[in-house]
């Protein structure tokens, strides 16, 4: 049961996930026969849960019970900006939950976004467990390199919610990093343009001998995939109104197809160098006259809505090799990631941008989950195949006198890391000291994520500027944040470990878990009820056409008259499944009996 | 056991307790089998980790067994054997035994690869991608082994003979002395982690704070470019970054291990700008 484990790579549009088997990764294709499986989830009427393509194709009739990129909300509080502006456009109601937190609303129930996660994860998880015929626990799951830690802590809740060990988070251009460079032996420096479905992601690494040194991570967790569809979306809508002076966006289920319409187009945009779009009834006029959606496309025009976007993500590109201390000509390599980094004008700006051709024979929507497996499948065995060394994504230190934010460990430290600085008191006969912990970029500490707070006293009263407290962070292998403020002069200390600010509290974390393995068990069972009905069902039939084609002899029939009316009854009820198993059991024996007798 | 008699490849042996013997009169080899019988490893386990051939190795096992330090079911009872004398004085010519007497893992490049003593290998690991140490039994064949030929002179080892000879790999030529004379407190056998790599992690942790960049890196003064300084830096960092012993029962070691990397981390970056 060891000796499996799960690379997971849960993204905004897409989820992949990935297992090494006799030392090679393996994409493991769904339900529905797809190596990826949409990052969809929705409830059926019946109250069963449709995830991936099955969610994403009833989508347009179910809009206001199907929730899709929820990556983007994850980790975030109701009042994030960026959340009010997914509250305006997402067809889907999202409310605020107790902890100031995001719940998304499902038939009435609502759902905290790490529970919508570990639905995708279950799936996969499921789909996992089948192909390799034994129970896996264990998954590294990757997150954008950019996500701050309420973002990764709520990515490690929903995979506790959907049973998983996570082992580790990892970033996504560093496991495609993994991915590639465990094909290659030669030392180098690789440039990781990842363009997903919902976030922007550039890393350069340095590959050497199996280690794998993070230089410098950045990005645009609000840069993707999905900013192009919405230019699309907003073209249309912008040149139906014009032409019918209708608003589309007030209709939820007019935005759904037009949406789907819109990354169908951008896909094919890559191909051709013109699309159609064919929106038939999309709405109807004030007059009550019936309008169509017809727009044609060329891939010049699709070009020119999104061109600042790919500059923006040039722009991060310069940033990252700043970061890292190299240039353009130390950059080896540049691997592609992500389903969007497939249009011609994001390829010819990044060639453009790093004078060279990107790496070939890559797969962008397979890579990051392939190098999470190999990944969590080193942790899991030691197999000194390689070492990754990862970096703080963020900066990290305290909020100082006048609401500056005071670094401690920069971005793109190694880790694990710790650096200490002295501070010191601020007023005369202050004896306490409040100290917030900070994560973010921004030179005002307000601007910044709160990882937590204390209060450090018993400080000796004194003129201001003569007490010193040397305060350290210590950052260990997992990420995790300590902080250890040390009183100088009378050596006390004060630790605090942070737990990673999560939204959802343990007992609530628990609670999700319990109801969705509920949930598979009844849906397995479910499924076995499904299977042996259909099967008694199956029998029955045959039964009955032996009745009418042969002459049953009088003492067998009323045997027959029984067993039928029992089998009906135990299908009619499909409450035991021991029941249907006897009645299967006797059917069969009937049918044995009447092809003995006549 | 007579000579040319080889022993049972699944044969595991356990250490007895210790009592009054006299260590110098054990070979290198002896010592190293001592310090691999944790009561898990086979003798077929063994062979493939040290550069002998199984009759040596055989020839080993019994002697240690004569000297009652070794113990396995199925081993002939104690003969009588005279007890070893008590160790009174530490041979005069300690030093030039440790100086010339050694087995030839540390000094013979050629052999390091193959006894996988060296417990973080610094290069790839072999085909099977799996580390040796967790494989099952495996027998090497006679052809791949390399003999020791024996070293003039009378064959006395103290136990920190084996760890110079594993570390000395990865301790610059003037901590030698140093090392020597270092006295381990922690040792913890009940940990996932081996003997030594516990000894010289405690040793490169009691003397984090007086080491140079060079020292933490093991590097000579002669020999910092920016090539070597990584290699030594890719060398240090697949022994000592926490994700080697991920989920390990490592006790103690844990945090001092993610401080030593730390340290590594910090003189590589300095020796890297230097370097420039």
């Amino acid at each position: 049961m060891a000796d499996y484990a799960l690379g997971i790579d849960l993204g905004t549009t897409n989820s992949c996930v990935s297992i090494v088997e006799n030392g090679k990764p393996f994409i493991i294709a769904n339900k529905t026969g797809y190596k990826t499986t949409p990052s969809v989830v929705a409830i059926a009427e019946s109250g069963k849960r449709l995830i991936g393509q099955l969610a994403k194709r009833q989508s347009i009739t179910n809009a206001a019970n199907t929730v899709y990129s929820t990556k983007r909300l994850i980790g975030r509080s109701i009042d994030d900006p960026e959340v009010q502006e997914c509250m305006n456009t997402f067809p889907f109601e999202i409310v605020e939950g107790p902890h100031h937190d995001i719940r998304v609303k499902m038939r009435d129930k609502l759902y905290s976004l790490p529970e919508i996660s570990a639905m995708i994860l279950s799936e996969l998880r499921q789909v996992a467990e089948e192909y390799i015929g034994a129970d896996i626990r264990q998954a590294i799951i990757t997150v954008p390199a950019y996500f701050n830690d309420a973002q990764r802590q709520a990515t490690i809740d929903a995979g506790k919610i959907a049973g998983l060990d996570v082992m580790r988070i990892i970033n996504e251009p560093t496991a495609a990093a993994i991915a590639y460079g465990s094909q290659t032996n030669r030392s180098q420096t690789i440039a990781v343009f990842d363009l997903g479905g919902g976030t922007f992601d550039i890393s350069i690494l340095s590959i050497d001998d199996g280690l794998f040194n993070v230089l410098s991570t950045t990005g645009d967790t609000f840069l993707g995939g999905e900013d192009f569809d919405n230019r699309i979306i907003e073209y249309l809508v912008l040149n139906f109104a014009r032409e019918h002076d209708v608003d589309l966006r007030e209709d939820p289920m007019a935005m759904q197809r037009l949406k789907i319409a819109a990354e169908k187009a951008k896909c094919d945009l890559s191909e051709l160098q013109s699309t159609e779009i064919n929106l038939p009834f999309i709405q109807t006029s004030p007059d009550g006259v019936a309008l169509h959606l017809n727009a044609t496309i060329t891939r010049e025009e699709f070009e020119n809505l999104v061109i600042d976007l790919i500059k923006r993500s040039l722009k991060i590109c310069q940033i990252a090799l700043m970061e890292a201390n190299v240039t353009q000509d130390d950059i080896d390599e540049v691997v592609l990631v992500g389903g969007m980094t497939r249009m011609p004008l994001v390829q010819e700006a990044v060639s453009q941008f790093f004078r060279k051709q990107p790496a070939k024979n890559i797969n962008p929507d397979e890579v990051v989950a392939m190098g999470a497996a190999i990944q969590a499948d080193e942790l899991l065995h030691q197999g000194q195949k390689h070492i990754l060394l990862d970096v703080t994504p963020l900066d990290l230190g305290l909020a100082i006198h006048g609401g500056k934010f005071h670094v401690i460990i920069n971005k793109n430290t190694t880790i694990p890391c710790s650096n200490t600085t002295v501070f010191t008191t601020s007023f005369d006969n202050q004896t306490s000291l409040r100290i917030v912990v900070l994560q973010g970029e921004h030179t005002l500490a307000a601007d910044n994520q709160v990882l937590a707070e204390f209060t450090f006293s018993g400080i000796r009263p004194a003129p201001a500027g003569t007490v010193d407290v040397e305060i350290t962070f210590d950052v260990d292998a997992d990420g995790i944040v300590n902080v250890i403020a040390r009183d100088l002069e009378t050596k006390q200390e004060h630790v605090v470990s942070i737990e990673r600010s999560s939204n959802l509290t343990e007992d609530e974390i628990k609670r999700m878990a319990q109801e969705n393995a509920e949930y598979l068990v009844s849906e397995k069972e479910g499924e076995k009820m499904r299977n042996a009905i259909a099967q008694v069902r199956n029998r029955m039939e045959k039964v009955q056409k032996l009745i009418s084609a042969r002459d049953i002899p009088d003492a067998l029939s009323g045997y027959v008259t029984a067993v039928l009316s029992r089998a009906s009854k135990a299908v009619n009820e499909a409450k035991d499944i021991r029941n249907l198993e006897i009645a299967m059991r006797d059917l069969e024996k009937t049918i044995a009996l009447i092809e003995e007798t006549t | 056991m007579s000579e040319g008699q080889k022993m049972d490849a699944h044969v595991i042996a356990e250490q007895c307790e210790l009592s009054g013997v006299d260590y110098s009169q054990l070979t290198s080899l002896e010592w190293i089998v001592l310090d691999l019988s944790d009561g898990k490893r086979s003798f077929g386990d063994i062979l493939s980790l040290v550069p002998v051939n199984a009759a040596e190795l055989t020839a080993a096992y019994t002697h240690l067994h004569q000297l009652r330090l070794l113990r396995w079911e199925g081993a002939k009872p104690e003969s009588n054997t005279p007890r070893s004398r008590v160790l009174d004085l530490m041979p005069d010519d300690m030093e030039d035994i440790r100086a010339g007497r050694r087995l030839t893992l540390a000094n013979d490049q050629s052999s390091a690869g193959k006894t996988q003593l060296n417990w973080m290998p610094n290069r790839m690991p072999d085909d099977s991608g799996v580390n040796r140490l967790s494989q099952p039994a495996r027998l090497a064949s006679s052809a791949e082994i390399r003999t020791v030929t024996p070293a003039p002179g009378a064959c006395a080892c103290t136990p920190r003979d084996i760890n110079d000879t594993v570390c000395s790999q990865y301790l610059p030529r003037r901590l030698f002395a140093d090392f020597r004379s270092f006295e381990p407190k922690l040792l913890d056998t009940s940990l996932d982690l081996a003997p030594e790599v516990q000894m010289f992690t405690e040793y490169i942790y009691e003397r984090l704070s007086g080491m140079s960049a060079a020292d933490l890196l093991g590097l000579e003064e002669n020999e910092i470019t920016r090539v070597q300084v990584k290699q030594a830096y890719i060398m240090r960092t697949r022994q000592f970054h926490p994700d080697r012993y991920f989920r390990k029962n490592i006790g103690v070691f844990a945090p001092r291990i993610a401080a030593i990397f730390k340290a590594v981390t910090g003189a590589f970056t300095s020796l890297q700008a230097k370097a420039r």
